[in-house]
């Protein structure tokens, strides 16, 4: 395992080695080489905040950055990542988070990793060092690069440093869990919260019939808006603030109502696609939540599970898992739809095919 | 050429292909008047299959296309290439369908901007990318230059809203892009695709993010004696935390096009207005508003005007929107630009801009996105009075240097085109415009999808 801490030493490392992986502080799974050819890189002593304006709403850092410190240093200046990425071990590295690509909970309110990316520096297969975007809010320029290696998970290239934007955090939040006898009335309730169209912070829907809104915003007009939703909601509806709402979130965040700890699943869905799934998992004795509004599936993953049989169904409704946690490392179950026009990036950045294929990244 | 084109004639009905004589110089422009290039033929496909059969024929043969909308790209984006044919997308103007549980719009990629909110609307949804074009510009060519618009800092560009595409590859392979949700595994290839300039072919559909039409909004609009002052309040009222739809700045020379094109009823005496919108849940904004105002009163306005309804939002607005084509009220010519510098360091750039006004003796508009820093000083210039427009490209080159130098960028909105080409390369290193250029081979090996543009 090499530990290059200079741009130079990694792309150094990367001219002279044939196949790479690349690994931060593999808090989501330990990296398993495919063979002893494949030289694992560790790049979490390539780190640091490089700059941070929080005038400007921007904050750049070398990906081995642990994400706690990135957020310690915003949360000072009040400010936070919007995209709300999975912080339960203090040693997840940036650059980790943009190669895996999963945006928590509070990604509802104004968006997901991709849309807060606003610069990155990779290196590719040419082991020369290449940057998109830059450091302003708004960027036309060039290919966005930014955005690409978002959810890349290594196959493109090493990422180096990355520059994000950042958004005053909310002053106040306050969560509502309505508490419905069943997952049918359960859905009418998130269906009518959702009609109105109110900005949510949060909205997760349980299998046991639990619908989770936060709202953030002004303290003045919070308790308005939360009776709105309460009055909507029509069910015993519990209020939970403080400590409590901050572990209530942080579980939806890293895990799960009830999960385990071996790993989980994100399945990107659409909304209407909810009550389907509710019949698959039916016959299933799965752990599950759907996350953002019902935009994400969260799945939770232990030994006994039959991932052929989940892939299988992934295939079948043409829907791809980004699973972590897993011995190996992040990875994809099931079959990306833009694979050929992927492939076309790949072939362009990495010729020799010295970064894993996102085949090599799929787990099983 | 002429067995290319024998064989472009045989896929079109009469209707939908011009080979010659004046229809041709309808397309012979965009919105970059300043450039001119005749077409060998323009062809307006009203399926896929055209599509893919026309791009195939200019892969063979080796003929560059440029896929068109509305031609309202301001920087040559649209612009025909030398030999080269038009695809103009007109006729694939549909809303094929709306999915209001799913926030999804689905359209066809020359569906036109403010329709897809139209049809959205009855849902009571809207499609937030909202360039001020927006009446006429089409989805495909928001897309292929991520457009922006007056709502940036909070909604993001067009990128944030696209969720999947179809599109025709410059050989002729058809693949899709995106995972049609809101969020997706794998890597951002929807997002990449955004802002390809038109070099990665043409999509013919998109799946579209719809957003919730906010409950209410409350529109302000603040005079000032200085751009310094305006510009100044722009900054405290991002400290205070406050996240406003849209934050927009005019200097006078704006505002007299203004006044003079669609009697906008700004203030005559004032060297700058301010324009902040709140948008959101009634709730939530009536509380933002007494912060906003709080700011407001105290930042040395000398005139505040407050939206009492729909229609004196709308009036505010106009003005704005108005601003580029209400220029040519002023000036015979201009040049309109669209650097990025940091937010912080506006009140600098305008100085510097104000600078080079009075060194190249030619007037400078300035309207911008105050809220993300991005600028569009207008030079006008009259092109039949000998210097001038040398003096105007001068001040736009050296605005353009200004924006790289304070770690900007070349470009927000409008894409780099035609017209910014030769920057390219102060703003990226060799490296970066390798990779750009690899990219560029791996998807259009024979450089036939808008050839010349950008890179």
């Amino acid at each position: 395992m090499e530990r290059p801490e200079s741009r130079e030493a990694i792309a150094e490392l990367v001219q002279a080695t044939e196949r790479i992986e690349i690994a931060g502080a593999q808090t989501h799974g330990k990296l398993i080489p495919e063979d002893d050819k494949v030289t694992l890189i560790d790049m979490t002593a390539y780190r640091g905040i490089t700059e941070y304006e929080p005038e400007e709403f921007v904050i750049s850092a070398k990906a081995g950055t642990p994400l706690s410190e990135i957020s310690a240093e915003l949360k000072l200046h009040n400010q936070y990542l919007p995209f709300d990425p999975p912080d339960g071990s203090p040693d997840t590295t940036i650059g980790g988070v943009v190669a895996t690509g999963w945006s928590g909970p509070g990604a509802l309110r104004y968006g997901r990793l991709r849309d807060f990316i606003l610069g990155v520096e990779l290196l590719s297969g040419s082991a020369r060092w290449i940057k998109g975007g830059g450091k302003v809010v708004k960027n036309a320029a060039g290919f966005d690069l930014p955005k690409l290696v978002v959810g890349s998970l290594g196959c493109f290239g090493i990422i180096g440093n990355i520059t994000l934007k950042v958004f005053p955090s909310p002053v106040s939040t306050v969560t509502l869990r309505g508490e419905f006898n069943d997952f049918g009335s359960c859905y009418e309730g998130y269906r009518r919260v959702v009609r109105t169209g109110m900005t949510l912070d949060g909205c997760v829907i349980e299998p046991n019939g639990n619908l989770i809104i936060q709202l953030g915003g002004l303290k003045a007009s919070l308790g308005k808006r939360a009776e709105t939703i309460r009055q909507i909601m029509e069910s015993e509806t519990k209020t939970i603030e403080g400590s409590d709402e901050q572990q209530l979130w942080n579980t939806y965040r890293n895990a799960g109502p009830g999960f385990g700890s071996s790993g989980r699943c994100k399945v990107p869905i659409l909304p209407s696609e909810i009550l389907q799934w509710q019949a698959y998992f039916s016959t299933k004795p799965y752990r599950y939540f759907y996350d953002q509004a019902g935009s994400i599936l969260v799945i939770d993953l232990d030994k006994n599970m039959e991932m052929n049989e989940l892939e299988r169904h992934l295939d079948e409704t043409t829907r791809t898992a980004l699973c972590t946690g897993m011995v190996g490392g992040p990875g994809l179950l099931g079959k990306l739809p833009d694979r050929v026009f992927i492939d076309r990036i790949r072939n362009a950045l990495d010729p020799k095919g010295k970064f894993p294929d996102f085949n090599k990244r799929h787990v099983s | 050429m002429e067995s290319f084109l024998e064989q472009l004639r045989i896929l079109y009905p009469e209707r939908r292909k011009y080979l010659d004589g004046e229809m041709l110089a309808a397309y012979e422009s965009d919105a970059l008047t300043a450039f001119r290039t005749r077409p060998q033929a323009v062809v307006l496909p009203e399926s896929q299959d055209e599509v893919v059969a026309t791009v195939r024929l200019c892969n063979e043969f080796e003929v560059p296309f440029v896929a068109r909308g509305s031609g309202t790209s301001l920087s040559g984006g649209s612009l025909p290439i030398e030999n080269g044919i038009v695809i103009a997308l007109n006729r694939m103007n549909r809303i094929k369908a709306i999915y209001p549980e799913d926030r999804i719009a689905v359209v066809e990629s020359g569906a036109i901007n403010i329709k897809v909110s139209e049809a959205a609307s009855e849902y009571g949804l809207y499609f937030a990318p909202d360039p001020s074009s927006q009446k006429v510009c089409t989805i495909g060519g928001n897309v292929a230059f991520n457009s922006g618009g007056a709502h940036c800092l909070k909604y993001g560009m067009t990128a944030n809203h696209v969720l999947g595409a179809t599109v025709v590859l410059p050989d002729g392979e058809v693949v899709e892009i995106g995972m049609d949700c809101l969020d997706r595994v794998g890597p951002d290839a929807m997002g990449f695709y955004c802002g390809n300039e038109g070099l990665f072919g043409v999509a013919t559909e998109f799946r579209l993010r719809l957003l919730p039409q906010p409950e209410s909004f409350q529109t302000v609009l603040a005079a000032y004696d200085s751009l310094e002052k305006a510009g100044d309040t722009v900054s405290q009222i991002v400290s205070r935390g406050l996240l406003p739809g849209a934050m927009e700045i005019m200097d006078r020379l704006a505002m007299d096009a203004a006044e003079a094109a669609v009697n906008a009823g700004y203030p005559t005496d004032a060297a700058a207005v301010l324009i902040v919108e709140l948008d959101g849940e009634s709730a939530a904004v009536e509380e933002e508003f007494k912060v906003l105002m709080e700011v407001i009163e105290s930042s040395g306005q000398f005139n505040i005007r407050i939206a009492q309804s729909a229609a004196e939002r709308a009036a505010i607005w106009k003005g704005r929107k108005s601003a580029f084509s209400a220029v040519g009220r002023l000036s015979p010519d201009f040049i309109v630009q669209d650097g990025v510098v940091p937010r912080g360091r506006l009140g600098e750039a305008l100085k510097y801009i104000e600078e080079l006004s009075g060194k190249y003796k030619l007037r400078v508009a300035n309207v911008f996105h105050a809220g993300d820093g991005n600028l569009h000083p207008l030079i006008l210039f009259d092109g039949r009075v000998e210097g001038e427009l040398e003096r105007a490209k001068a001040i736009a080159g050296e605005i353009l240097q200004l924006c790289i130098d304070m770690g900007g960028s070349i470009t927000g909105e409008h894409g780099i085109g035609m017209e910014k080409k030769e920057f390219m390369a102060r703003m990226f290193s060799p490296d970066d415009i390798d990779a750009f250029n690899a990219l560029h081979q791996a998807i259009d090996a024979r450089k036939v999808s808008n050839r010349g543009k950008m890179l």
